[in-house]
């Protein structure tokens, strides 16, 4: 398996020998990746081949899947996530995730984003208000939409929205942000704007991100991980893996002879 | 016979039993209306019947189903409510949701004179409430929970996935994310089942009749008999004691569970809107 190569005091998850089955279907084989504070990963591979599985381990969202079992571990700042004593909300918490498709809450704007602080028991109305300005600038929002904090969610445009949803991830003031395809119903032009979003991100934040885009994982991600039929068949800095693949099947993924 | 004939006739057999089915409806009510409104006046609401029903009014009666009716809602729906939570959000599709849905469904089968002895054997007689609006109103709400249940089971699964995924994944419990998410979301589907048991409630009589008897006086409270519209309908015009008073019994009943579906049709639609604006 393709290990690290990196220094290990920086790193913010390290997951070993990783195996995850759906009844007895192994969805992912001995996956081992060390992923680096404040930086980005991509996960690449063709559909069905495990990358999003692997996304939604790192969060344990994976468990709320009837019938899914996990075998290996991941450790999180070195402890790991899957030991019984895991407070899971906690974790997911400090490992926050933004989905495919927008899902913003039928609320307004800002009790979209108040809604992770206080179910983490936040009642303080100022540090809330404080939380919703300091998210909305964060992903860009602010200046555009202060005077209308009272509008539904859903009915901001699609990338105001994903927008929104890191916005309202940011807001409980996680470590670690998992983006599962967060371009992939958005046009051109609001993918790009995600993309420097992101970039921006990575200053406070752990990046780790799935996308089918390669033009993509090549512009935003520092590490990329090729994934095929479970197995992470490459993991290294994105420019050596795009230039110089050490596998066929990546360097046959890459240059598109399928996926 | 060519295909074009053959629309021809699907399209007016199926327009037929559309227009039969609000035919129906509107029969009932004009009839009802044609024979009872004569005798609907204001002392026919507000007083109380003297001589069995031939003379007065129907005020008793009224209050005793109000007794029965908001009594019963007020114990189905957070019992049925929370039936559907469980087997929705809590317990995956197991054999026990099986279990609990099939047992349901049966429950939903059982005549309801079936339910007015069981009422009547555990209530009156076991647990010595006697006939009472109290052990009304208990027997109707087992009659009610299981289309409390299966429409709110409908509505709580009717909310996106994603929305609960949101939640999980910001780190909300189960219940943090039910109670702030998933419900708010499945009241109007919610508020359906609930109206559909409170128009149950309204017009059961034989269940009734067995567990919270058919006194004639206004209760004082849901430990006291009582008699509401729909036993007192039946009681009248069976025992043939003014067939006019029981039109005009009839035609408050209609106008009641009218009421009822129109005021919460638009209190939903209000609620609805207000979400979406």
């Amino acid at each position: 398996m393709s290990g690290a190569t990196c220094d290990e005091g920086n790193i913010i998850l390290k997951i070993s020998n990783l195996d995850y089955y759906y009844g007895s279907f192994r969805a992912l084989k001995s996956v081992c990746m060390d992923i680096v504070k404040n930086t980005i990963v991509a996960l690449i591979g063709p559909s069905g081949c495990g990358k999003s599985t692997l996304l939604k381990t790192f969060d344990r969202m994976s468990d709320l899947v009837a019938g899914s079992r996990v075998e290996g571990e991941i450790l999180y700042k070195g402890r790991n996530i899957f030991d019984p004593a895991t407070d899971i909300t906690l974790l997911r918490k400090q490992i926050g995730m933004v989905f495919q498709h927008p899902n913003p809450f039928a609320l307004s704007l800002a009790d979209n984003i108040k809604f992770g602080p206080r179910v983490h028991g936040e009642r303080n109305a100022e540090k809330l208000d404080w939380l919703v300005e300091s998210s909305l600038r964060a992903v860009g929002l602010w200046d555009h939409l202060k005077d209308r904090l009272d509008k539904k969610a859903t009915e901001l445009q699609a990338d105001e929205q994903q927008r929104l949803c890191i916005a309202r991830l940011i807001a409980v003031e996680p470590e670690v942000l998992l983006m599962d395809e967060p371009c992939s119903t958005l046009d051109p032009i609001a993918t790009l704007n995600i993309e420097e979003l992101m970039r921006e991100l990575k200053k406070k934040y752990t990046i780790v991100t799935v996308t089918h885009n390669m033009q993509q994982a090549a512009r935003v991600s520092d590490y990329s991980g090729f994934m095929l039929m479970g197995e992470l068949i490459e993991y290294s800095k994105t420019s050596s893996i795009f230039s110089n693949p050490r596998d066929k099947r990546t360097d046959d993924y890459i240059s598109g002879h399928y996926g | 016979m060519n295909a074009r004939t053959e629309e021809k006739i699907a399209v007016n057999v199926l327009r037929f039993s559309a227009f039969l089915a609000i035919m129906i409806l509107l029969f009932i009510i004009v009839y009802v209306s044609y024979k009872g409104m004569g005798s609907l006046t204001p002392s026919f609401i507000f007083e109380n019947p003297r001589d069995m029903g031939r003379e007065g009014g129907i005020f008793s009666a009224i209050v005793s189903t109000l007794y029965l009716a908001v009594l019963s809602t007020l114990i189905a729906t957070p019992l049925g409510v929370g039936t559907a939570i469980y087997l929705t959000e809590y317990t995956g599709e197991s054999a026990v949701t099986k279990i609990v849905r099939f047992g349901s469904d049966c429950l939903a089968g059982v005549p309801s004179i079936i339910f007015g002895l069981f009422g009547f054997v555990l209530f009156v007689i076991y647990l010595k409430l006697g006939w009472c609006l109290l052990s009304g109103a208990l027997t109707m709400t087992f009659m009610v929970l299981p289309t409390i249940i299966r429409t709110s089971e409908e509505a709580i699964k009717a909310v996106p996935y994603e929305l609960r995924e949101a939640s999980y994944s910001l780190g909300a419990t189960r219940w943090q994310t039910v109670t702030k998410i998933v419900l708010p979301e499945a009241v109007p589907g919610i508020i359906t089942g609930v109206i559909l048991g409170v128009g149950r409630s309204i017009s059961e009589t034989a269940a009734v009749i067995f567990t919270a008897g058919s006194a004639l006086a206004t209760p004082g409270s849901v430990l006291e008999s009582g008699r509401t519209l729909a036993v007192h309908f039946y009681i009248i015009a069976r025992e043939g004691i003014s067939m006019e008073k029981a039109f005009a019994t009839a035609l408050v009943l209609i106008i009641f569970i009218l009421t009822i579906n129109v005021i919460t049709y638009a209190l939903m639609n209000r609620y609805i809107s207000k979400k979406k604006a």
